[in-house]
């Protein structure tokens, strides 16, 4: 059984006939999970694991599936609905509306995260001296664009540069094999298993951040493949994280990776190869901007889609400016400093998103599940 | 109907986005740039920190050089309170922004290495963005300001011929080639002490001037420096961590000299008991040919044995006294703690996880066994002078 059977339908309410296929989808769950775990998993997993800090995203990833398993047996129950629209049944008009909103604020704010994030690497990298100002107009600015092409575009984006964390980690572990330590990941496990689940707790909100389907569901062309596709881009974003952990243990060793801001930009740093090949800082950061830009596309995307569908809009593009207009404005003042959204990014956000991305879908699949007797093909209660 | 067509929208965002570009702000004159090549860190007689740079200055292309750009390179020093403030005040003197993402080389002096300031000086190089964990690390018995003095042969400056000594004296084993990230992942792990590389100027066997030399390495416990290690010490401590390269060294054989060439070695520390004081095996395998013979006698292979036996035994007695001297030192440079760590973490952080140094590995009880292997007599089977 799939979502949809015949394909998608119009939404009348959005007017949105946007299509991609599932191997897009795949692409897109690969591209919203991959990017911020990619810069940020080493120090959490590593601070928590220690040395087996590398198997905390198979655990991580597990709670993904769940979320996405969530999801399907929802967007099987309404097909051809978005998320929005059936929580609306599930559980009232009014009622869903609000949670309709809480999910939109919630991506946008996961969005300005992952915006600010990538706004943090490229002052602390690059662009030192530009006030942060001037990088999130331009960044917004450009992203905005970006948004009115609508979600086959950034669909296309993601075809386009799929490739690149691939090719990015197969250099990264190649060149670094001479640098390898191999008495790194002895004794095995340090910090014991209850260390690995630690440390799979945070990486576990990256994951769950799956939930964005619900939103897309209705736009995927013969989603005849829709199980097999989106547990494969799981597993695969577990995979390329295993390996990225593992390349930072072997070359930095688990303590000193816990102890970097950035361990896997460090290791990137560290590549050497012969004389020439070497000061290689902007292959990492050419791909990974531009997998954080497609991940923020997509917050948006999905943030922007439920605030439209909650409040009735008709065109959700008439959202895009005055969103950002806010993030740019929001982006300025809400994280003043370093140390408070290192704080939000660790304490904070995995709380919130996983109550949003885990709790309360199980808890919607409940009511449905529950209901189901009263539910008759889809269709209100 | 459309307010705006799509190409006007695509022109309007470029244009908006090209007002605000960043370049503005992080501009960069290169010939403005100062870029450190290698620091030496001393410790004055009153206590404070100075800081020597070793820094290129590069002369555009002019008629007056005949067209060609030219690199010269300029020694600047400073002081400060702390080695932070000293390597600010470099800018006091210095047209230009200091720039560290070149960074080779860091020469500490051994007094330095000796003070509370070397921590700090280790803080500052992972904290600051610029600096790469490439960066390598020498020491010195004297005031490391004093080897930019000196060349070094076949190099531009110093961080160019350090860099290449590094390389060779790994190879030839005589000192490892340590860099910022190599010390601290040693420094971050249980049971095992950094060593940096040692460096002197010393004369030269024929013409009496100075040069540098790379000579064995300095011993940490910890970030505190204990002692020096020589040479063959060196040696013995990097092949019983499992580092191997290609040094030569001789032995006697019959009353003569032969000199074999390292190929491969393999070491393993082995916890065998796990006790106070607790108890180590080292099993070490060698494989190499023999490069040269002072002899008259044929070598054949049936000799191989006794070769083999006598080489053992060298490596053995080596490895022997550097262990005694790290015990010594109370500084386990091998990595026997660690071993003991990996093999049994739960005794090892309940008896020496913060006293390993002190009172675990000065009384530990070693076994050393060595098993080599001749695997070639060279391209010749007689010495020249044989009739």
């Amino acid at each position: 059984m799939t979502p949809t059977a015949d394909g998608p339908k119009d939404n009348p309410d959005m007017n949105n006939t946007e299509v991609i296929t599932t191997r897009q989808l795949y692409r897109l769950i690969v591209m919203i999970i991959l990017p911020t775990a990619l810069l940020s998993i080493p120090t959490i997993t590593l601070q928590k694991a220690g040395n087996g800090g590398w198997l905390s995203p198979v655990i991580s990833m597990m709670v993904g599936g769940v979320v996405f398993v969530c999801m399907y047996i929802l967007g099987k129950a309404f097909p051809g609905e978005s998320f929005v629209a059936y929580i609306q049944k599930l559980i009232g008009i009014p009622a869903g509306k609000v949670i309709g909103l809480i999910y939109g604020f919630y991506f946008w704010t996961s969005g300005l995260v992952v915006a600010m994030e990538m706004i943090g690497l490229i002052q602390a990298a690059v662009l030192l001296k530009t006030p942060l100002l001037v990088l999130l107009v331009c960044i917004f600015g450009a992203l905005a664009y970006m948004l009115y092409s609508g979600l086959e575009g950034i669909a296309r984006v993601s075809d386009l540069i799929f490739v690149l964390p691939f090719l990015l980690t197969t250099i990264l572990i190649i060149v670094s094999i001479g640098s390898f330590h191999k008495t790194a990941f002895l004794p095995l496990f340090d910090h014991g298993w209850s260390g690995v689940l630690q440390g799979s707790y945070v990486p576990a909100s990256w994951f769950g951040e799956i939930v964005f389907i619900g939103m897309l569901l209705p736009c995927i062309r013969n989603p005849k493949r829709l199980i097999h596709f989106s547990l494969r881009g799981l597993l695969l974003t577990a995979l390329h994280l295993v390996l990225i952990i593992a390349v930072v243990t072997s070359v930095m060793g688990a303590r000193e990776g816990s102890r970097a801001i950035y361990p896997t930009y460090n290791v990137i740093r560290y590549l050497q190869w012969g004389e020439f090949f070497e000061h290689v800082d902007a292959l990492f950061l050419i791909p990974w901007i531009a997998l954080m830009i497609l991940k923020i596309l997509l917050f948006y995307y999905t943030g922007i889609l439920c605030i439209a569908e909650s409040l009735q809009i008709a065109q959700y593009k008439t959202l895009i400016l005055p969103i950002f207009t806010l993030s740019t404005v929001l982006g300025t003042w809400l994280f003043p400093d370093k140390i408070s959204f290192m704080e939000f990014l660790y304490i904070v956000y995995p709380v919130y998103a996983l109550f949003l991305q885990l709790i309360l879908p199980l808890f919607l699949v409940g009511i449905y599940l529950f209901r189901s007797k009263h539910l008759q093909g889809g269709t209100t209660v | 109907m459309r307010p705006f067509s799509r190409l006007f929208r695509l022109a309007l965002s470029i244009l908006f986005t090209l007002s605000f570009a960043t370049g503005c702000w992080d501009y960069r004159e290169l010939d403005k740039d100062r870029i450190v090549d290698s620091l030496a860190y001393d410790i004055n007689e009153n206590g404070s920190a100075s800081v020597t740079a070793e820094i290129p200055n590069f002369r555009p292309e002019s008629n007056a050089n005949q067209g060609k750009s030219e690199e010269t390179m300029e020694i600047v020093s400073a002081n400060g309170l702390t080695f932070y403030e000293a390597i600010q005040n470099l800018t006091s003197v210095l047209p230009g922004t200091l720039t560290f993402s070149h960074h080779r080389v860091n020469i500490f002096s051994e007094e330095m290495t000796k003070s509370s300031l070397f921590p700090n000086v280790l803080d500052r190089l992972i904290r600051v963005g610029e600096i790469r964990r490439r960066t390598l690390f020498f020491m010195t018995s004297g005031r490391a300001e004093d080897i930019f003095k000196e060349k070094i042969h076949a190099s531009k400056n110093i961080g160019e011929g350090l860099s290449g000594i590094a390389d060779t004296s790994t190879e030839q084993q005589y000192s490892p080639k340590i860099d910022l990230n190599e010390f601290l992942y040693v420094l971050s792990t249980p049971g095992i002490d950094p060593l940096i590389p040692r460096i002197e100027i010393q004369q030269s066997g024929d013409s009496g001037a100075d040069e540098i030399r790379v000579v064995g390495s300095g011993a940490f416990r910890k970030t505190q420096f204990v002692g020096w290690l020589s040479g063959n010490e060196t040696r013995a401590v990097l092949w019983v961590k499992g580092e191997s390269g290609h040094p030569t060294f001789s032995i006697k054989w019959n009353g003569d000299k032969i000199i074999v060439k390292t190929k491969e070695v393999h070491s393993r520390i082995i916890p065998i008991s796990s006790t106070t004081p607790p108890g180590f095996k080292v099993k070490t395998e060698w494989s190499g040919d023999v490069s040269m013979y002072s002899g008259n006698k044929v070598i054949r292979f049936h000799d191989a044995p006794d070769i083999e036996k006598e080489v053992s035994e060298d490596i053995r007695k080596m490895i022997a006294e550097s262990i005694q001297r790290s015990q010594s030192l109370g500084t386990d440079v091998f990595g026997f703690g660690n071993a003991l760590y990996c093999q049994n973490p739960s005794f090892y952080k309940s008896h020496f996880w913060t006293n390993w140094d002190t009172n675990g590995f000065p009384d530990a009880k070693i076994e050393i066994e060595v098993q080599s292997t001749i695997l070639g007599l060279g391209y010749s089977l007689t010495t020249p002078e044989k009739r």
